[in-house]
């Protein structure tokens, strides 16, 4: 029962992770360089210790054992995709969140563009994949760069005064509102044919995709409708993220796409009572799932060869290229020049969506396949390098203010 | 509204077929299982029924003798689910068991776990013996010895009672006080006694109808020492878990999740290592275990409140998950076929435990008011008896399938019916809040 | 407080039997005084002010992952104040409403804050 022994280990480390990553540490000392600290503040470790239980090394996660973890990676990616779309309660923004949405996605759009159309020829060329194949993994690698991961904006940001705090607010409202360029593309990936034995058209799963989430949102919403406690709540949330996360699956669906559809509906339908606790349970899944994400990412990784950290290179600069040139685009007039030149470099902190997108593609696409080898490296390694640095950029776009005094 | 659009979502499925990703479909499968039995249970829970029946009625419809949704093979995708709701409903029974409100009624207890037990058991073989071939067919070929195996290996069956089912009816009429308590206390100590019970009878039985005759103390012996090792590692488990909640009380329900998991291999594991480097066939009950680390838990230390409310916040979904996919296992075919027998023996059982209880309460001088009705309490019947039957086809081929096609009938009904004398009992009494 | 309000106020006992707890959920710090005032207008007395956290900044605590948007959501309501007074007379809130907008604090508005009344029972201790 090596199945059974893997899932009680990924659950224990998930636990662990929850409970001791992601520290609110006392950031006296931020100012620079953090690095490998950096590393231990956002949970990315967890990769490597999912790479050392993987194929290549333990073998406790192995490609059987992870076959039987699916349903547990189909309901965390459910999970997700409910608690983002949840999120987009459109009704209670304010002013503030209005208007960032139009430049958050604008520069998300851009970062997208800018890794997705040289990366459909960088594929091509480096791993002779199809026009359809290299369509899959450019798109996956732009919606995973596009999005910029919370935490480290949420963990140096708080310590920032003056002009930074403003700015840092900015940065964050920006970090939150992008992850849709993320889940909308990855969701576009999976209406294309070749994700579906070359049956069907766009149009088609696409319709499917959305009417997929729909339903299951208004399922949740007639459910709901009635007074329920909060243990029944929890028994639909649970039916929902396990049912709409499994139609997607069967359809090769992305059900971070459809569940977030899902949690859009329900935002906006639902009660606000019912609304809170449902955003409440979610919230506390938060840290478990992406550990569990950053585990089985790891031990899915195949490192395949030193031609593809070359694309991983190529990646982390597109990348931040994307970020400049999509925050001066997006914020003119909104910021000063000064500022817009290089806030770019706040937005480059990595993980989150990014990992969740990743780990989608591996559910629906047999690992082992050129496609998903070459994306799952680019991304992780863009990740790992990412958090090494982001924090000390993060800080230095907000001016390096004075800390909080370490209590 | 929410039926009709659940519906044509699994019609979807069933129209498209892509080659689906590894887990999609038992994933979807449970999902459905959790809205549809949280609806089901609601529309019961409408008419005055326990909302358990409910559940069981949705996996009925589900399962593979009605709509087939549940098919066997999805069934088998499912079992690992259903061995994590087995662990943690344990759990969540040991944490009911409350050693200062049990004290107080320990005699009481003590002489129901007798009565019943003995009186359920002599009576329903007794039943069987007399009547042989007239009620089951299967007998027709066998001999004095053979049938007298036969009745008292359906006697030790009969005995079998659902901690799942009671705990999951207490729960849903929020019931607390003495009587609830007394019949947590009583249906969790049937399942130790008959475990032992069934052992010794088997071991008679296999004795008696081998051809040297000889008894196999050997495997009653594994027996005790399987329930000994089970309590021993539960206690064990428990006092780690009340270590951890008391230093980290944050995340219980995922660490449930876990110990349930762990408990899992523990038993397994243990099996197949002992099978193999000493050939033995060990078996650790992770009921056994579970119920003894939540009981240590709720009873040793300080973490006994987080821990039990915590396992109430979750316990409804996996009450749920449990109880369709036990309706989805009922066998109706079997009950078409044997339901003169089966009913039979439900009357025998339920008569007897009737009669037995409140024979047991009067020798206790128990004089509260529920002392008529805990007979209706005892009815419930489930996964553990459906594993004694198994282990009759296992030992005995010639006949073993035949006798399981009975008593898995008969055990379908008490699964059906115990539930609603359960919460009528509790309601009577009145330490339903909930109703 | 419900003795010195129906002594105050010249109420008749029987409004004993009709009191209110009034609760006002200030989303917005410096509205505060202006809800005070409109208070202290209608003659309201035993007001007390709670600081209290909005569930969400509880939850930015915690370093968000996926969650960020909520915890952006509910930032306007990072602190929240919480306005407590037994309230005599049901009339009063139309009034007070008025005089609340009148004072920027416009209780219709989500942002700003809420508005909530609570019937409740102020027994008088045995032997008065």
């Amino acid at each position: 029962m090596k199945l059974v022994l893997a899932a009680a280990l990924v659950t224990a480390l998930a636990l662990a992770g929850s409970r001791f990553s992601f520290l609110h540490l006392p950031l006296a000392g931020v100012r620079g360089s953090l690095w490998v600290r950096n590393i231990l503040l956002t949970g990315t470790e967890f990769i490597f210790i999912g790479l050392l239980l993987g194929s290549p090394f333990l073998g406790i996660l192995d490609d059987m054992t992870l076959v039987g973890l699916a349903p547990i990676l189909g309901m965390g990616l459910s999970w997700i995709g409910l608690l983002f779309g949840i999120q987009w309660q459109v009704r209670r923004w304010d002013g503030v969140v209005r208007s960032g949405l139009l430049p958050a996605l604008v520069q998300a759009g851009v970062v997208a563009v800018i890794i997705t159309v040289p990366f459909y020829f960088l594929l091509r060329w480096s791993l002779d994949l199809s026009h359809a194949w290299c369509l899959v993994g450019a798109l996956t690698l732009g919606a995973a760069g596009s999005d910029t991961a919370q935490s480290a904006l949420a963990l140096v940001g708080r310590s920032a005064r003056g002009e930074g705090r403003a700015l840092a607010r900015l940065l964050r409202l920006v970090a939150d509102l992008d992850g849709l360029v993320a889940v909308v593309v990855f969701g576009a990936v999976c209406w294309l044919p070749v994700l579906h034995g070359d049956t069907g058209s766009v149009g088609l799963w696409a319709a499917l995709s959305v009417g997929l989430g729909v339903v299951m949102g208004l399922v949740v919403v007639a459910l709901t409708s009635y007074q329920l406690a909060e243990e029944e709540l929890l028994l639909v949330l649970l039916g929902t993220v396990f049912s709409g996360g499994g139609l997607a699956l069967y359809l090769s669906l992305s059900p971070l796409f459809v569940n977030a559809v899902t949690g859009a509906v329900v935002a906006n339908l639902s009660q606000e009572r019912v609304l809170r606790s449902l955003q409440s349970l979610l919230v506390r899944g938060d840290r478990s799932v992406y550990v569990l994400f950053l585990l089985l990412a790891g031990a899915q990784w195949h490192p395949s060869g030193w031609s593809v950290l070359l694309l991983a290179g190529a990646y982390l600069m597109l990348r931040t290229t994307g970020k400049l040139a999509g925050n001066w685009l997006a914020f003119r007039g909104v910021v000063a020049p000064a500022v817009r030149g290089h806030m770019g470099l706040g937005l480059l902190s990595h993980g989150g969506l990014a990992i969740a997108v990743v780990v989608n593609l591996q559910q629906i696409h047999d690992g082992g396949s050129p496609v998903v080898d070459a994306v799952t490296t680019i991304v992780l390694v863009g990740v790992i390098v990412s958090e090494l640095f982001s924090p000390a950029l993060v800080w230095r776009v907000l001016g390096g203010a004075r800390p909080m005094p370490s209590s | 509204m929410a039926l009709a659009m659940l519906a044509a979502l699994f019609a979807v499925t069933t129209w498209i077929d892509t080659g689906p990703a590894p887990g999609a479909t038992p994933t979807f499968i449970a999902g459905l299982v959790l809205l549809l039995g949280h609806i089901a249970g609601h529309a019961i829970a409408a008419i005055g029924l326990p909302r358990i029946s409910g559940y069981l009625a949705a996996g009925l419809l589900l399962g593979p003798d009605l709509l087939g949704v549940i098919s066997t093979p999805v069934a088998g995708q499912l079992h690992f689910l259903n061995e994590l709701a087995v662990a943690f409903i344990a759990l969540a029974a040991g944490a009911e068991l409350h050693v200062a409100q049990l004290r107080a009624r320990l005699g009481l207890i003590g002489w129901l776990v007798v009565s019943t037990t003995l009186v359920t058991c002599l009576s329903v073989g007794l039943i069987v013996f007399v009547a042989g071939p007239a009620l089951l067919p299967f007998a027709a070929g066998l001999t004095t010895v053979q049938m007298a195996a036969v009745a008292a290996l359906i006697g030790v069956v009969a005995v079998a009672r659902s901690p799942s089912s009671a705990l999951a009816v207490i729960r849903e009429c929020d019931a607390h006080g003495p009587f609830s308590e007394t019949v947590l206390g009583v249906t969790v100590a049937i399942d130790v006694v008959t475990i032992v019970l069934f052992a010794i009878a088997l071991s008679t039985c296999q004795a008696l109808l081998s051809p040297n005759g000889a008894l196999d103390l050997g495997f009653a012996l594994m027996v005790l020492v399987e329930i000994a090792a089970g309590i021993v590692s539960g206690a064990a488990i428990g006092m780690i878990l009340s270590f951890y909640i008391r230093r980290w009380p944050d995340n219980i329900a995922l660490l449930l999740l876990g110990t349930a998991l762990v408990v899992t291999e523990i038993a397994h594991g243990t099996a197949r290592y002992v099978q193999d480097t000493h050939e033995l066939p060990l078996h650790l009950e992770p009921l056994l275990i579970c119920v003894a680390a939540g009981f240590v838990v709720r009873n040793v230390g300080s973490s006994g409140a987080a821990f039990s409310e915590a396992v109430e916040r979750v316990s409804l979904p996996v009450f749920v998950l449990f109880f369709t996919l036990a309706g989805a296992s009922l066998d109706l075919q079997a009950l078409r076929r044997t339901w003169v027998a089966a009913l039979t023996l439900v009357a025998a059982r339920s008569s007897s435990i009737l009669a037995a209880s409140w024979a047991g309460a009067a020798i206790a001088g128990d004089q509260s008011s529920g002392r008529r009705l805990f007979g209706f309490t005892f009815l419930t019947q489930a996964g553990i008896s459906v594993g004694l039957a198994l282990e009759v086809v296992r030992r005995f081929p010639e006949w073993g399938e035949e006798f399981a096609t009975i008593v898995v009938a008969a055990i379908s009904v008490n699964q059906v019916v115990g539930p609603v004398a359960m919460k009528y009992a509790l309601q009577r009494v009145g330490e339903a809040k909930r109703t | 407080m419900a003795r010195a309000a129906g002594t105050t106020v010249g109420l008749l006992p029987l409004c004993l039997e009709n009191m209110h707890i009034l609760l006002i959920f200030v989303y917005m710090d410096d509205l505060v005084d202006g809800v005070l005032e409109a208070l202290v207008e209608l003659e309201v007395t035993g007001v007390t002010v709670v600081e209290g956290a909005a569930m969400e900044r509880i939850l930015a605590d915690d370093v968000p992952i996926f969650s960020g948007l909520l915890q952006t959501i509910g930032g306007s309501h990072d602190k929240v104040r919480l306005v407590l007074a037994p309230l005599a007379q049901r009339s009063l809130v139309e009034p007070l409403f008025r005089l609340l907008a009148e004072n920027g604090a416009d209780m219709a508005d989500p942002a700003v804050g809420r508005l909530c009344l609570l019937p409740a029972e102020f027994p008088e201790p045995p032997g008065s």
